[in-house]
């Protein structure tokens, strides 16, 4: 079985190809369109990998939508057989608790989740609605990164508001990144040669957009520190994570701050950018140490590192000890000196941490970065949302079939 | 003869002492019975605790001069209810009885020596200048606990967690009496969730809520009147009744896991700790405490923890003691205020 899998990002579209069997599921073709809908001096295009084949084609990409035409029109050219096309949804809030196929009835349903995540489930919406229309007979489904953190329990999920608020906006916290914690689980348990059942991981998904901590028990989430919407928790590139709630009050009310205006400085211009005034990327951040803007540069990194090691010493403790700790994506795998930083002086758990090996760990595969008699673990897990999304549909998929 | 004069949201709390004669009583605003309060038991030294000190208000204990009175009122932006009770009683004390001596005690100055990485917040900097940073609250309480918890063994008791249990609970890290972290916030609503107050929450949902129509004042009021246990339990309920009705099980349970969170946080940051001290003036308690060390055994924690002989704190409180084989919890419980 094919299954062809969208993963949307803020300006780009990355696509999978897999060949689904039993459990199994390998890659036959892949790729990306890089700054769909933005405008600037670099011109948009797509790239596709087809077995030892790469192509690289220069033209305006000005939607979400005009990429997935792209896409098609590529495989189909390729003459790709597909079977079932799957999609990635940021929050399902409380109408979807799992991987769904997509059903008339679904669509609409789908449709009210829009406001959860006004930045991205329109354009997974979108993909979905394209894809229907180019190949109205073709199977879809969508999997929710959401879905993951529906184990929660309620001490954990609640927020302390009146329960008809509660009832009525469906507050509660809801989490993300859930495919990712899904696909470093698997791996650790597999790495680690030890069943889910009694396996206590804190893993930290650290992307260069978002980031979150989530609490892991026998292979189910426990805590997670993103929220009701992915503002909450940590501090991360744009987003400024936890705040008083009263603050934003304070802000509107003495000085006047416009709600959409202010939320927008929380969302966009606040975290490591707000903070350094140098740049959302780490990286920038760090090169920076030295610099003329130094202070701002460490300032932001130390806030970065502080607020992650609160949660990790936070779940850590609501889970008694932990036996692994992971980092993933881009900053997780990628960033050796927030790794450092975070494992210093971590003894209080049992985490010691080989700083040599994880100055050499690469971003390619799965690295183990702790000192012998270290009783945490600490494991750099390249994580693989797309491997999920086509897991979960083979399951979907052979299920109806029978 | 003195009176301390303490606000709790609409209300105060009031102490007077002469030697060993103390009395106390909580009232609600009225010039008639403020005035005979004032002129019986203030006339020597009237304290006031100031319960938000935002940018003006920096030493625990200060004199209240012209000039600091003169300041205050840039306090009333920061927690408005209580801090213009606090205002409006010094300028009736200091009508009523100027001859006595008025003293100022400010609830968030202990947090002043905080460093960066905990009082900022990951808002743009230019919001820092307009009085943006974490101010922490329930400042005497944990200096105090600090100072008592060291107070036998300065050489080995560097590193302290300090628990206050209550209708407003907080967590502080202490390390070698600087403040390194703690639970409030901008203001004290930040952190566990309080009798009335929310407690952490998503920032978005103040936005969601302002534009399906509630005004600023409403949610004001949500978040600070109608949320909190009252919230969780649909009923107003103390912590007294938290920690032991059956009844409200649930609700106690979510107030324990956001505080051993937040003591989770707390050791990350001290890498481990000397002395765990739980306060509160609930001695019904013990159970709900003993449940919170319950869930931090995995620490090396001795299976069964002995009961020391219970050591004097000041005036006559006594605390109890837990030795434990690393660290050492500490529980004092206090009379109500």
């Amino acid at each position: 079985m094919n299954i062809l899998v969208f993963n949307c990002g803020s300006s780009s579209l990355g696509y999978k190809v897999f060949e689904a069997e039993k459990g199994t599921c390998q890659v036959l073709v892949s790729g990306k369109a890089h700054r769909v809908g933005v405008k600037g001096k670099e011109p948009s295009f797509i790239e596709h990998r087809y077995g030892q084949r790469h192509t690289r084609q220069e033209t305006p990409i000005a939607t979400h939508r005009q990429a997935a035409g792209l896409v098609f029109d590529y495989l189909a050219g390729e003459k790709v057989h597909l079977d079932a096309v799957g999609h990635r949804f940021v929050h399902g809030g409380h109408l979807f608790q799992k991987s769904a196929l997509v059903t008339p009835e679904n669509f609409k349903k789908l449709k009210a989740c829009l406001p959860l995540a006004p930045l991205h489930n329109p354009t997974s919406l979108s993909m979905i609605e394209e894809t229907g229309r180019l190949h109205p007979g073709l199977g879809q489904y969508v999997t929710f990164d959401s879905a993951f953190h529906t184990t929660l329990p309620e001490q954990a999920y609640t927020y302390a508001v009146p329960e008809t608020l509660r009832k009525k906006f469906s507050y509660r916290k809801y989490g993300f990144h859930g495919l990712s914690y899904t696909y470093v689980t698997l791996k650790a348990a597999e790495f680690l040669r030890r069943p889910l059942k009694g396996l206590k991981l804190v893993a930290c998904h650290l992307g260069t957009g978002g980031s979150s901590v989530a609490a892991i028990k026998d292979g189910y989430s426990v805590d997670t520190s993103m929220g009701f919407s992915p503002l909450q928790g940590l501090m991360m590139s744009t987003r400024c994570g936890d705040i008083d709630p009263m603050l934003s009050l304070y802000l509107m009310s003495v000085f006047g701050y416009r709600p959409d205006a202010l939320l927008d400085k929380l969302n966009r211009e606040s975290g490591l950018l707000g903070v350094s005034g140098i740049s959302s990327d780490l990286r920038d951040i760090i090169q920076s140490f030295h610099g003329p803007e130094g202070e701002d540069a460490k300032l932001s990194f130390s806030m970065y590192v502080q607020r992650l090691k609160k949660y990790v010493g936070a779940y850590a403790t609501i889970l008694q000890g932990m036996d692994a700790l992971i980092f993933t994506d881009d900053i997780g795998v990628g960033n050796h000196l927030v790794r450092e930083k975070l494992c210093q002086e971590m003894d209080w758990c049992g985490l010691f941490l080989d700083e040599e090996l994880n100055r050499q760990a690469k971003s390619d595969a799965i690295y183990r970065l702790e000192k012998p008699g270290s009783k945490v673990a600490i494991l750099t897990i390249p994580t693989d949302e797309e491997y999920v999304i086509c897991r979960e549909g083979e399951k979907l998929l052979s299920r109806r079939q029978i | 003869m003195s009176l301390l004069l303490v606000p709790t949201g609409s209300h105060f709390f009031w102490h007077s002492q002469e030697g060993e004669r103390s009395q106390s009583g909580t009232l609600s605003w009225s010039e008639k019975e403020v005035k005979e309060l004032f002129l019986n038991y203030g006339q020597n030294c009237v304290g006031y605790l100031l319960r938000h000190g935002g940018t003006v208000v920096s030493r625990t204990v200060s004199c209240l001069n012209a000039k600091l009175r003169a300041k205050l009122s840039g306090c009333l932006q920061f927690q408005p209810e209580e801090n213009s009770l606090t205002l409006k009683l010094v300028e009736t004390g200091q009508r009523l009885v100027p001859a006595a001596k008025h003293l100022l005690f400010c609830d968030t100055a202990f947090f002043k020596s905080l460093p960066p990485e905990a009082c900022r917040y990951a808002v743009p900097k230019n919001l820092w200048k307009k009085g943006v940073r974490r101010y922490g609250s329930h400042g005497l309480f944990h200096h105090w606990v600090w100072t008592k918890a060291q107070a036998g063994n300065p050489e080995k008791i560097k590193r302290v967690v300090s628990v206050r249990l209550g209708d407003r609970s907080s967590v502080a890290a202490i390390y070698q009496g600087r403040c390194l972290e703690v639970s409030c916030g901008f203001t004290a609503v930040e952190g566990i969730p309080s009798r009335h107050a929310c407690g952490d929450l998503d920032p978005t949902i103040i936005f969601q809520l302002q534009a399906a129509g509630m005004t600023f004042r409403d949610i004001n009021h949500l978040f600070t009147a109608e949320s909190g246990f009252a919230a969780l339990a649909g009923r107003d309920c103390s912590f007294g009744e938290l920690v032991t009705e059956p009844s409200l099980k649930q609700v106690s349970s979510v107030i324990r896991y956001n505080i051993l969170r937040y003591i989770g946080a707390c050791l990350a940051l001290l890498n481990g700790l000397d002395c765990l001290v739980f306060t509160t003036a609930w001695p019904q308690a013990g159970s709900f405490i003993e449940e919170i060390v319950a869930g931090l055994e995995f620490l090396g924690r001795e299976r069964i923890y002995r009961l020391a002989p219970e050591e004097p704190l000041d005036g006559g409180k006594k605390a109890v003691w837990f030795p434990l084989n690393r660290w050492q919890v500490m529980a004092a419980f206090l009379p109500q205020r």
